[in-house]
């Protein structure tokens, strides 16, 4: 059972004021600390002794930096799906990592059936020859290691669109060098049958 | 903006609505601050202890009863300033700062006049007091003293003192809050 008196508002107010002043010694701090652990009307108690040491020094009552709401906002809610793909908290069970993953694949598998049906289109065993022959200095050599940073460090959603672009190169690349060898243009609406 | 009680910020709040979160910040944010200023004594270990305070507090709001919702935050603030000091303390490179050290930032010339301005208005303000009560303030804030030995001077029991110091300074809060309405 509580001491009423020990517990009473007024002394709970002065308390307060003893504990922001600094005033009290290690064994009240302690007692006056765990009342702050169960007592709300010490809390409040608290909150007005600060308040009201702060009007004494002439200052208006002290706020926190709003900055911190940022950070509560992030932590705390929902984002959209476009935010979410390029922030940095993320979870596994997000229904947006599977609808961007199920895209991705999507236009993957899309990119190489087109690229598959283009490619049986032309002689299979003129392009075997072209791509084992191309010179020293047009033949591409990627470092590995480099390749990997490079990539690490495009965002997510720029690594699409450069892989399209990459795509893009290399089938011009192939016809940039039959170009190069004085071979014929291939004219794709002429282009003879499939044998 | 209609006021909304604590019940429907939190229905809201969970359902995602950004606003919500800007009441429940509005509505809690100064007590909360204060009193981790309180235990902290320092700006921006409170600043620190509020951001988390909110995180936790919200973030984990099952079984939380909507209309306990105040004693909920100052819980969560306590053990966030608990935690905060022990952490301070086991690292004890940075030492807590003296009781009466509240750390703000350097203020701009700006500030220190108007700083300046809310001293004046202060004075006159504290004028307005009871006697007892003015002398205990007088002594409090112009001279520096210890309650203790405002007690000593003024030969009455140190309850005694601080019970005029509160009242003095409940009255002159209101004075102070009417003044600028």
């Amino acid at each position: 059972m509580r001491d009423n008196r020990s517990d009473s508002a007024a002394d709970l107010d002065t308390r307060a004021l003893l504990y922001v002043g600094g005033e009290m010694n290690p064994t009240e701090v302690m007692a006056f600390e765990r009342l702050l652990g169960e007592d709300q009307r010490a809390r409040e108690a608290l909150v007005l002794a600060v308040e009201m040491a702060r009007m004494l020094d002439g200052l208006s009552t002290p706020r926190p930096n709003s900055a911190y709401r940022a950070e509560v906002r992030r932590q705390l809610l929902p984002l959209g799906v476009g935010s979410w793909l390029f922030s940095g908290r993320r979870y596994r069970g997000h229904p947006a990592a599977w609808a961007a993953l199920g895209g991705v694949a999507a236009l993957l598998a899309v990119t190489l059936l087109t690229h598959g049906f283009s490619s049986s289109g032309q002689p299979q065993p003129e392009q075997a020859q072209i791509m084992p022959t191309l010179p020293a200095e047009v033949a591409i050599q990627p470092n590995l290691d480099e390749t990997a940073l490079f990539w690490s460090e495009i965002p997510k959603h720029e690594r699409m669109n450069r892989l399209l672009e990459e795509e893009h190169r290399r089938k011009s690349r192939s016809e940039d060098v039959r170009l190069a060898r004085g071979e014929e243009q291939p004219n794709r609406l002429t282009a003879s049958p499939m044998p | 903006m209609p006021d909304s009680s604590d019940a429907t910020l939190l229905l809201r709040f969970r359902s995602g609505d950004a606003l919500a979160l800007d009441q429940l910040f509005e509505r809690y944010e100064s007590p909360l601050f204060q009193f981790l200023l309180g235990m902290l004594k320092d700006h921006h270990r409170a600043e620190d202890a509020l951001q988390e305070t909110f995180v936790r507090a919200l973030g984990r709001l099952d079984g939380v009863d909507p209309d306990h919702l105040r004693g909920w935050l100052f819980t969560v603030a306590y053990h966030e300033a608990m935690l905060l000091r022990r952490k301070l303390k086991t690292r004890a490179t940075t030492p807590l700062p003296a009781p009466d050290d509240f750390a703000v930032y350097a203020p701009d010339p700006y500030q220190e006049v108007a700083r300046a301005d809310q001293a004046r208005r202060l004075k006159r303000l504290i004028g307005r007091l009871p006697a007892a009560q003015q002398e205990v303030i007088r002594q409090r804030i112009y001279e520096g003293k210890r309650f203790r030995e405002i007690a000593e001077s003024l030969d009455c029991p140190l309850n005694t003192a601080l019970a005029r110091m509160h009242e003095g300074l409940k009255r002159l809060r209101r004075l102070w809050e009417s003044e600028h309405a």
